[in-house]
């Protein structure tokens, strides 16, 4: 009797015992992220689309768990903003009506240099790995993921221009980094120079070494194993070649930007200041890598497009056959309007729009309009007949040719307008610096008008919406959260509002552009600081921009007795629709709108009846 | 579900060994391994019946092993979650001195006795390895006990101890109750009828990990007015309190071999106050208070003689307990709380003996969900493993053991190459033995030479870093002597 209770009992352990096993089996921790993740293409037509840089680590931070070497005290310290955050922000973001994210770099980098940590992600380490401060692959593609279905596309900061400070010149030969090389103050020129092996100044055809005894032949490169700070040659196998002194131009930092031939030689073979050594692109094993390691996270993350840093710094031949790889990789996954657009941080529009031949960019930032426009005409309050010819410029060394397999829209057409960015202070602080702190509110405003309603691919970064005002790096580089996400601010709502309208009206964002109304006027003259724009297509969509870039007093679009012609019939009724209720109206007669502008302030005029 | 899925669920896989590790690290100082249990089946003498003698007593748990990597390296650890096969653990040892006194009682329930515990534990590395005067020590029992006051099976303790159950001994692990903690607790056994033995356990102690989540000290201008001295600013201890009732059912009455069934419901209560303390930023933040619930049983049979037994163990943590009681909570949520951690683990545990044959059987599945409700986070996993030790005694004092293990881990992560984040490793051992105490799987000294293979997958190889030489090899071999012994051990 009692056995058969027991084996009763026993039978009752097993079942429990199985079913427990049962039931646990039914806790998987796996995700669709993890089993079922496929790339496909996302994009309809980029001219569509509305940038939004994000620098990840400031943005907002949704798990602790990833907050290594926080230090949300110190600015060029990691502070903790990660995918995941993103993630969370999303209503925010799609509030703000941006249509696709430009987060920062993904990949795994040298934790710290210097006092500066590598928070920013430009400092790779391995091109292969991800930088756990942000969160892990499943994070990435969450993030990817809920965007994709709010129709957001994601667009990934990458570098091939450099790698961290991976190692360092051993100039002296005494087999060690010194901060000074012994006996290191040298003449150059005119110039006493200070001799670090991490980052000395520019030589060809490498960094030289000295003794004692007088030079010493080229200086031996030592990569740094310093796994604590992730200060070690990548330990992927397929990034061999950047583990490796061929893989490097070894010429030493960038001293001359600016004066050809020896700056441009400078700009393409030296580091990058900092220390960030310069990678020898024209390597076809380096090449490789490169299409390989980038390539890779397309498809493991289902990105819709790449902005590629210092692309000036790189050979043209690299960006041939590189963008060419990129692009085979994106079709191959279904993604056949994959963006490369870059950043040739220059004011020289020429050499800006030589990336767009011969297949290599898609786009690019538009950093003369940055310059020309923005801050001579918008901060500085220049004339704006500037802007048309800044127009003109493009038009003459931006490439009208769709690169092959590219996007399918010409370059020229392509170019990505930015206010600032994280490279330069913010918009708001330089309008306080350079124009009246008083007005600079109402010209970031006005900017954003102009930026959100002309031709190309608008680009906001973050914090623009809530007037953030940081001087330049590290100070533009502000903890979003300090925010509270705000969506009720002046600044938000006018981004807001300006997207809802591009996002109405067909001719903004595709439509062409055609200036009604520039001046060479800057003082008193009834017209001073207006630019005025029709954008139009073929089938009928229409919209008239004006702009009073004068801080001082209210313009109209008519000067010496003659009104602004537009190409609209007459008796066509027009209605500003920046305001939400609706704005000043205006109708068409004798071929011309004449219409007055309050100082710093835009209407963007749209066909009576059109609803926002 | 994928093949790989089913396999990884069904083993009950899980945990980050990572994780996992550094909660038993913390449970046990690093290194080290608490000594196993006694067979976990009891006997009619289980309640309330001294089973020493009085005056002062010496015991010891110690395992120590001398292995090769058979590639001119050493035998070492290579199990992948928290807890698999235990023939590769490294050398740990414990002294335990006990002086036990016996007392008049004035209460009618025979005599008073007292015992003072102090156990002392070493873990490598030993002199004759490394030459060197040093080891890393632990106290690991300090406290004192009092039985028969008021009640013959009325028990209480107060001082710094190990507070644990029945164990999965083939894989050196407690997976019920395995408190270490500083407190007291009070024992009440009712040795209601010969067939049924009751016993109800409440133990209350505090804990406070040298980690900032608990505890924090920061230089303050000194009082005199030169330089600085510590002060504490942060110290919130984790109070546990926990409650064990145990109910023992005998099958039959009298002498000789008595089966029986043991039934063991187990809860634990941790919480935690709030505090202040600087963080990494340097700036003052607060840490809300934090409490956690588990609850748990065991079932188990025992066969009354042969240490055979099984014993099904099953527990549920949340908040703070789902951490264990010497882990630092990490993943919190973004309101800095533990509340949505959760545990859930099941085990087993066997022995089986006939005649010269034995078979071992231990196996836990570990589900574990960190507090900041990522679905993906890292810290989110299942593991689990299953040994299986057969064993054949050829006479009285030889033997021969084979022991076959899976273990696989699975976290809600993938890696950098976008494959799930799985590992998995199979083990096969062969042990030759002595054992001078005759037959049995719980006999000890315990003298044998052990040859493991492992194989590990891509995953199992990649949780590790990637100079350690586990990251390159998919096969490890283990071959070493390895004795065991204890007795008069801790565990009571």
């Amino acid at each position: 009797m009692a056995m058969s209770k027991m084996s009763k009992k026993m039978k009752t352990a097993l079942f429990a015992l199985s079913a427990a096993a049962l039931a646990m089996s039914c806790v998987d921790v796996t995700h669709e992220e993890t089993t079922s993740f496929k790339p496909a293409g996302h994009v309809a037509e980029w001219k569509d689309e509305v940038l939004y840089q994000v620098l990840v680590d400031r943005f907002a931070d949704a798990d602790q768990s990833n907050n290594y070497r926080v230090n949300k005290s110190h600015p060029a310290r990691y502070h903790g903003g990660d995918w995941r955050g993103l993630e969370d922000r999303l209503d925010y973001i799609a509030a703000l009506g941006v249509t696709a994210l430009w987060i920062s770099p993904i990949v795994r980098n040298v934790e710290t240099d210097a006092g500066i940590d590598s928070y920013h992600g430009y400092w790779t380490q391995d091109p292969y790995l991800l930088n756990p401060h942000f969160g892990n692959l499943n994070e990435l593609r969450s993030l990817v993921k809920k965007a994709h279905a709010r129709n957001i596309k994601i667009v990934l900061d990458i570098v091939t221009n450099h790698m961290g400070q991976l190692f360092y010149y051993d100039i002296n030969q005494n087999g060690r980094p010194d901060e000074s090389v012994e006996g290191g103050i040298k003449t150059k020129g005119d110039k006493t120079v200070h001799i670090t092996e991490y980052d000395p100044d520019y030589e060809t055809p490498v960094v030289q070494s000295f003794t004692s005894l007088g030079n010493a032949g080229p200086a031996p490169i030592f990569f740094i194993n310093d796994p604590t700070i992730n200060r070690m040659p990548p330990q992927t196998p397929a990034a061999a070649i950047l583990g490796k002194p061929e893989g490097y131009h070894r010429r030493g930092r960038i001293v001359n930007y600016d004066q050809p031939p020896d700056g441009d030689e400078q700009t393409m073979f030296g580091d990058f200041p900092g220390g960030l050594k310069d990678i020898a692109t024209e390597n076809p094993e380096v090449v490789k890598v490169m299409i390989d390691a980038y390539g890779r996270w397309i498809e493991l993350a289902d990105l819709d497009g790449f902005r590629i840093d210092t692309v000036k710094h790189v050979d043209h031949e690299f960006w041939q056959k590189w963008s060419a790889g990129i692009r085979a990789k994106a079709k191959s996954l279904g993604k056949n309007k994959f963006l490369l657009f870059g950043e040739v941080f220059d004011g020289r529009d020429k050499l800006v729009g030589s990336y767009t031949y011969n297949n290599e960019l898609d786009g690019l930032f538009d950093f003369p309009q940055y310059f020309q426009v923005f801050r001579d005409v918008f901060i500085s309050g220049g004339a704006t007949k500037k802007i048309e010819a800044r127009w003109l410029e493009r038009k003459t060394n931006w490439s009208a040719e769709p690169p092959a397999n590219g996007i399918g829209v010409a370059p020229v057409d392509m170019h990505v307008n930015f206010l600032d960015n994280h490279d330069v202070g913010r918009f708001l602080y330089q309008a306080s610096v350079s124009g009246r702190a008083a007005d600079a509110k109402a010209v970031l405003h006005n900017a954003l008008a102009f930026m959100l309603m002309e031709d190309g691919i608008p680009c906001i970064y973050y914090g623009t919406e809530q007037d953030f005002a940081g001087g330049n790096d590290p100070a533009n580089r502000e903890d979003l959260w300090v925010s509270g996400y705000k969506t009720s601010g002046e600044t938000f709502r006018r981004i807001s509002r300006l997207n809802k309208i591009r996002k109405a009206v067909p001719a903004i964002r595709r439509g062409e552009m055609a200036f009604t109304w520039t001046t060479d006027h800057v003082g008193d003259e009834p017209d001073a600081g207006i630019i005025a724009f029709e954008r139009k297509t073929a089938d009928g969509s229409y919209a008239l921009v004006i702009i009073n870039t004068n801080k001082s007093h209210p313009s109209t679009t008519e000067a010496m007795g003659a009104a602004m012609k537009v190409s609209i019939p007459n008796g066509q009724e027009l209605v500003d629709v920046l305001p939400d209720a609706g704005g000043q109206k205006v109708t068409v007669s004798g071929g011309t709108v004449k219409i007055t502008i309050p100082p710093t302030s835009a209407v963007v005029l749209l066909p009576a009846g059109a609803r926002i | 579900m994928s093949a790989g899925r089913i396999a990884l669920a069904s083993l009950a896989v899980c945990l980050s060994a990572a994780t996992a590790r550094a909660a038993d690290a913390e449970a046990t100082p690093p290194g080290t391994t608490p000594p196993p249990s006694a067979p976990s089946y009891p006997t009619k003498s289980y309640a309330g019946t001294p089973t020493t003698s009085e005056g002062f007593s010496f015991g010891s748990y110690g395992r120590v092993t001398a292995a090769s990597d058979l590639r001119g390296g050493s035998g070492r650890e290579a199990n992948i979650v928290a807890f698999g096969t235990r023939l590769d653990l490294p050398t740990y040892s414990e002294i335990q001195l006990e002086r036990r006194d016996r007392w008049p009682s004035t209460y009618g329930t025979g005599a008073v006795s007292t015992n003072v515990v102090f156990t002392l534990a070493f873990a490598g590395p030993l002199f004759h390895e490394t030459g060197r005067f040093e080891a890393r020590t632990a106290v690991r029992n300090l406290y004192a006990d009092t039985r028969g006051i008021f009640h013959k099976g009325f028990s209480a303790w107060i001082g710094s101890r190990m507070y644990r159950g029945d164990d999965v001994y083939l894989l050196n692990f407690w997976p019920l109750d395995n408190l270490n903690m500083v407190g007291g607790g009070v024992k009440m056994a009712f040795d209601t009828t010969s067939e049924e033995a009751t016993s109800v356990a409440l133990a209350v102690g505090l804990g406070r990990a040298a980690d900032p989540f608990s505890f924090q000290t920061r230089p303050s201008p000194s009082p005199s007015g030169f330089g600085s001295t510590d002060v504490i600013t942060l110290d919130r201890p984790r109070t546990i309190l926990s409650l064990k009732g145990q109910h023992l059912h005998f099958f039959k009455r009298g002498s000789g071999a008595i089966p029986g069934l043991k039934f063991v419901l187990y809860g634990e209560q941790h919480s935690m106050g709030r505090g202040i303390r600087v963080n990494e930023s340097n700036v003052r933040e607060e840490l809300p208070s934090e409490t956690g619930a588990l609850v748990g049983g065991q079932l188990g049979f025992f066969a009354g003689e042969r240490d055979v037994f099984i014993n099904l163990f099953l527990r549920h943590a949340t908040g703070l307990a789902a951490y264990g009681d010497k882990t630092v909570p990490s993943a919190l949520s973004p309101d800095k709380t533990t509340a949505s951690a959760r545990e859930t683990l099941v085990a087993l545990s066997a022995n089986y003996e006939k005649g010269s044959f034995g078979l071992l059987l231990g196996g836990y599945f570990r589900g574990f969900r960190d507090a900041s409700g990522n679905p993906y986070s890292r810290n989110t996993f299942n593991e689990g493993s299953l040994v299986v030790r057969p064993i054949v005694w050829l006479g009285e004092h030889v033997g021969l053991a084979a022991e076959g293990s899976y273990q696989a881990f699975g976290s809600a992560a993938v890696r950098d190459d976008g494959k799930p984040e799985r590992a998995s490793m199979w083990r096969f051992g062969v042990l030759p033995f002595l054992t001078p105490a005759g037959r049995g799987s719980f006999t000890r000294p315990h003298f044998s030479l052990v040859y493991l293979y492992s194989s590990r997958d891509a995953g199992a190889r990649l949780r590790y870093a990637p100079d350690d030489k586990f990251a390159r090899r998919s096969n490890e071999h283990f071959l070493g002597l390895s004795v065991e012994w204890w007795f008069n051990s801790s565990y009571r």
